[in-house]
């Protein structure tokens, strides 16, 4: 899944929310859980434990980086720490949803409830 | 930001919900999880009830217990690799810190080996820097404990109390009730207001009675102070109306009475009452000041209690903070001088913060005196480490120039040194600590128990001290590395290839710069032992002030009557004839007179203004200050003063009769001569006219320094008088009869406390005895630095020998005799200790004045003391040379030219 030879696996959900969010503005802690929950409507709240392990995960990766707090922020909690996309997390990130868009007719047809006879 | 009760609980809880993570994830994101926690707390959960709540506990739980153990496991699984934050950059900055963190350990190992492997300069360097790091410790836990350390109350700078300023400079601390009283009614005055009032008792359910300082206080005192009880409680208003009297006693006498926890809630017995004890205060709580009491009773509004009727009422405010100090103070004292009470007497209300410890300023002066001495000390042997590493540097400069040919850095180098230097001084601080504790268990027993006393004997070695220590510890590491260390390196580097005559030039000037410390060192010891002579002389001149008694045959007894077997004048009367009678009656007393106060230090007056029977005015030239006291016949003679002229009292003299006899310096002072019987004076324009119907010799009853005045007044009272104050003149030596007279008095009544039972001699000690421990501060701290510089000397004289070897031994060689050589060493000696010599009493005679107001009838440029520190340094100064000197003279010049 590491490097760029061949293709990576399926993204977690959550992995690819986070990375979702970052695209579109770095963010801190919560502030990324607020992003997935505005774009989840409400339907995934991310426990503090879990958000730290996936961002974990994508700092190991590369995707995502630490970066400064914009100018105005700095009079926040200073234990928060701001993180934004890396060019390959973008990468990434382009790469997954081009795999979703590959899916989509078959989840059109899902949705509709087509596909199958009955409901 | 969450705070208080509620949001640490949760906090904590949230912590335990993440322990199922692991270590390294929680080390490092650790802040970042609590800061999300809080911000989706408060998003999430704040004021939406309980369920909200509950899911998220629910989610925070399931997510540590379920999450947390398969990250361990996965971590587990695949090796145990930590977890990364920030990728790259934060691997190397550990990477740095490692990579520093090996760098000092290995500077510490090399430390180590160069320290084992001279272990005679290292123990030399250790031993002097442990003694001036050890005195300065000591000296500095007296100081911090008196001078430095704040009060234990709440924001003590907004703490005042009350004075009354007279119109002749002195100052009056206690007033009267009707003055106080309305004061507490005043509600915008201040932001809180105490008053309290002195009420001695004797603790009767002790073993032997004892005397107790009681204070009785509103309940606003620890409102006021902001500081309660340490077991316990305080006082609250219900205390003074309440049916039992209560009390709450300090930390000292809760000692005294057992040091039992189980005490609150029990009664003690005194002679005003049965009391039961509420509360302990805390070991730091000292109030008042000066008088520190054992114990606390509530006063109530109408400030009236048993044994307070004549009480000196003292008041201590808050000013309010939301007025500026002197605003504050401005509007209360315009308060206070407009009250109709306070008219009664003459001069200004002043309202003045509350006292550090009531240190006196000669006490504070004297502190900072000994600080500012063991600051020398510190010096020396600082200069004397550094000069012992410099002369190691020649060894070692081989060492680094191979080193530096090799391409280590200076930088290295120099580290290299320093952590050396540390390791050393870390060692010293370390021996230093001890030394220091020692110090201080040796200086407690001489210093003066009213010292003592304020410091609510906290003088110890604790976290401030330790933490003055290191600090000191880590600047002389620093400084005894880096003169030498700089000197290395310039060595090292022009030892690189150059030339004999380059290499003599840098010896030459690495002397140099060794002479110039030893000459510093030497001046540093002269200024230090010309401020100990002095005092030392000065101390000498009071303990041989002329008394006017017989200290060697003379006791000095003092009681307080217990209030309840005595309570009136009459009971006090038969008690005190009972006294002198079970007195006068033991073997070996030959006479005993009664007083109110007694010598060395008696009540006095102030504000005075002689006026003579053939002034016309009263003179302005007048002392402000009166001893007096009021005696018995019996008195003159049981001192065993000298009644020069006129008589002495008789049973017939009565204090109203306006008779007085006075001592020969104010007979001289006042009439030009000392056979003045039938005159008379006065001590005020308005004070009654005393006519002198006799002269004794000199008295002291001022002090020893006449810090309270040199004159004497005596007034009469009959022989039947009630004063419980005794001079016993006793046949032989005074001291052995101190048992008797104790015993004499447990058998007229053996519940009285005895407030005071010594020699006249003890009473004199006891008086100079702030004196007494500052001088002799000063003296061991002097006589230590001259040992230092002396050995400093020393080993300067021993190496130039052992260095100029070959050169004496070809001067042998070729004709110079013996006697020659040597003089030349030692004439190298006294030259570098003259000069240090001038240095330092230029030193002396410039801080003179500092040191003059701690100095009786001395000059600070007194001629005996300085040239006395003059001579002894000049003598040790020979003995130190004499060493190197008589070594020249083994020097065998075959000896020398065979090694050439």
């Amino acid at each position: 899944m590491e490097g760029k030879r061949g293709r990576q696996g399926p993204l977690s959900p959550v992995e690819f929310s986070v990375l979702l969010v970052l695209e579109s503005g770095a963010s801190w802690g919560y502030g990324i859980v607020k992003g997935i929950a505005e774009r989840t409507s409400g339907g995934i709240r991310l426990a503090p434990g879990n958000l730290y392990q996936v961002l974990d995960r994508l700092l190991a990766r590369g995707w995502i980086r630490e970066v400064a707090a914009p100018a105005g922020e700095s009079g926040g909690d200073a234990r928060r720490r701001w993180y934004g996309l890396t060019g390959a997390g973008r990468s990434a990130l382009r790469a997954e949803a081009v795999r979703l868009r590959e899916l989509q007719p078959a989840l059109e047809r899902l949705a509709l409830g087509g596909g199958r006879q009955g409901g | 930001m969450s705070a208080g009760g509620p949001g640490r609980l949760r906090l904590l809880l949230f912590r335990a919900t993440l322990l199922g993570w692991p270590r390294s994830f929680r080390r490092t994101y650790g802040a970042e999880l609590e800061s999300t926690y809080e911000e989706a707390w408060t998003a999430e959960v704040s004021g939406r009830g309980r369920w909200a709540a509950g899911r998220f506990w629910a989610r925070l739980l399931v997510d540590g217990a379920i999450r947390g153990p398969a990250m361990r496991l996965r971590l587990l699984l695949s090796g145990g690799e930590t977890a990364v934050h920030g990728g790259v950059s934060r691997r190397t900055r550990e990477r740095r810190m490692m990579e520093s963190l090996r760098g000092l350990v290995h500077d510490g190992r090399q430390a180590l080996r160069a320290v084992r492997r001279e272990p005679g300069t290292a123990a030399s360097v250790i031993g002097t820097l442990a003694l001036g790091l050890g005195a300065a410790t000591a000296i500095f836990t007296i100081v911090d404990a008196l001078l430095l350390r704040p009060l234990p109350f709440a924001e003590p700078e907004r703490l005042v109390q009350l004075h009354r300023a007279m119109p002749n400079g002195g100052i009056l601390q206690w007033h009267d009730r009707s003055v106080v009283l309305p004061l507490l009614e005043q509600e915008e005055l201040f932001a809180d207001v105490a008053v309290h009032a002195r009420m001695d008792a004797v603790l009767t359910s002790a073993d032997e009675p004892m005397s107790v300082r009681l204070q009785a206080a509103t309940a606003s005192l620890f409102t006021t102070l902001g500081r309660g009880a340490w077991l316990g409680r305080t006082f609250d208003a219900e205390d003074a109306a309440g049916a039992e009297p209560v009390l709450v006693v300090s930390y000292e006498f809760w000692r005294t009475l057992g040091a039992d926890r189980t005490l609150v809630g029990q009664t003690v017995e005194l002679d005003a009452g049965v009391y039961r004890v509420v509360g302990v205060l805390p070991p730091e709580f000292r109030f008042p000041s000066t008088y520190a009491a054992h114990g606390f009773v509530p006063l109530d509004r109408s400030g009236r209690g048993p044994g307070l009727e004549e009480a000196p009422y003292n008041v201590v405010a808050r000013l309010r903070d939301d007025v500026a100090f002197e605003t504050a103070v401005e509007r209360a004292v315009a308060f206070i001088g407009q009250l109709p009470a306070w008219g009664d007497r003459p001069g200004d209300p002043q309202l003045v913060a509350l006292d550090t410890y009531g240190v006196t300023r000669e006490t504070r002066r004297g502190l900072v005196l000994v600080a500012g001495a063991v600051g020398f000390m510190l010096l020396i042997a600082l200069l004397n480490a550094a000069n012992l590493l410099l002369a190691r540097v020649t060894v070692r400069e081989r060492e680094f120039a191979i080193r530096h040919s090799v391409g280590a850095s200076r930088w290295r180098l120099l580290r290299q040194l320093v952590a050396e230097s540390a390791l050393l001084a870390v060692l010293a601080g370390i021996a230093a600590v001890g030394l220091a504790v020692l110090g201080v268990r040796l200086m407690m027993p001489i210093a003066p128990v009213y010292l003592t006393d304020l410091a609510a004997n906290r003088i110890a070695v604790d976290g401030r001290v330790l933490a003055f220590t290191f600090v000191a510890t880590v600047l002389c590491g620093l400084m005894l590395g880096v003169l030498p260390g700089s000197a290395a390196l310039r060595g090292a580097r022009r030892r690189a290839g150059t030339s004999l005559s380059a290499y003599a030039a840098v010896t030459r000037e690495r002397n140099r710069l060794r002479g110039m410390l030893v000459v510093v060192q030497v001046a540093a010891a002269v200024t230090l032992l010309s401020g100990a002579g002095l005092l030392g002389r000065s101390f000498v001149r009071l303990m041989n002030v002329e008394t006017g008694f017989d200290t060697e045959r003379l006791l000095f007894v003092h009681l307080m009557p217990n209030r309840r077997v005595y309570p009136d004048a009459e009971s006090r009367r038969v008690f005190s004839q009972q006294l002198d009678e079970a007195f006068r009656s033991l073997p070996g007393v030959a006479a005993v007179g009664r007083a109110d106060a007694l010598p060395p230090s008696g009540n006095f007056r102030y504000a005075v203004k002689y006026q003579t029977d053939r002034d016309e005015v009263p003179r302005e030239d007048s002392p402000p200050m009166l001893p007096f006291a009021y005696v018995s016949p019996e008195f003159i003679p049981a001192l065993g003063a000298r009644i020069i002229a006129g008589r002495n009292f008789t049973d017939d003299d009565v204090p109203s009769a306006n008779v007085v006899i006075i001592d020969a310096d104010m007979a001289r002072w006042l009439f030009g001569r000392v056979d003045v019987a039938g005159r008379s004076f006065r001590t005020g324009p308005e004070a009654e006219w005393l006519t002198v119907v006799g002269v004794i010799e000199e008295l002291m009853l001022g002090g020893p320094d006449g810090r309270i005045g040199d004159f004497a007044l005596l007034h009469p009272t009959p022989r039947t008088t009630g004063s419980t104050a005794f001079a016993v003149r006793t046949a032989g030596d005074a001291g052995p009869l101190v048992p008797a007279v104790r015993g004499a008095i447990r058998r007229v009544d053996p519940n009285q406390p005895v407030w005071r039972l010594w020699t006249a001699r003890q009473a004199i000690a006891d008086e100079v005895a702030r004196e007494r421990f500052f001088a002799t501060l000063m003296v061991v701290l002097a006589g230590v630095s001259l040992a230092l510089s002396a050995v400093g000397l020393f080993s300067l004289l021993a190496f130039s020998v052992a260095r100029r070897r070959r050169e004496l031994g070809i001067r042998m060689a070729v004709g110079a005799r013996a006697p020659v050589l040597v003089r030349l060493v030692l004439a190298q000696g006294m030259a570098l200790a003259a000069a240090g010599l001038v240095l330092g009493l230029a030193g002396a005679l410039y801080a003179g004045r500092f040191i003059e107001s701690l100095l009786f009838e001395v000059r600070p440029d007194d001629a005996l003391a300085l040239g006395g520190v003059g001579a002894l340094l000049l003598v040790v100064a020979a003995l130190a040379s004499a060493g190197p000197a008589v070594r020249v003279t083994r020097v065998d010049p075959l000896d020398v030219l065979r090694s050439e």
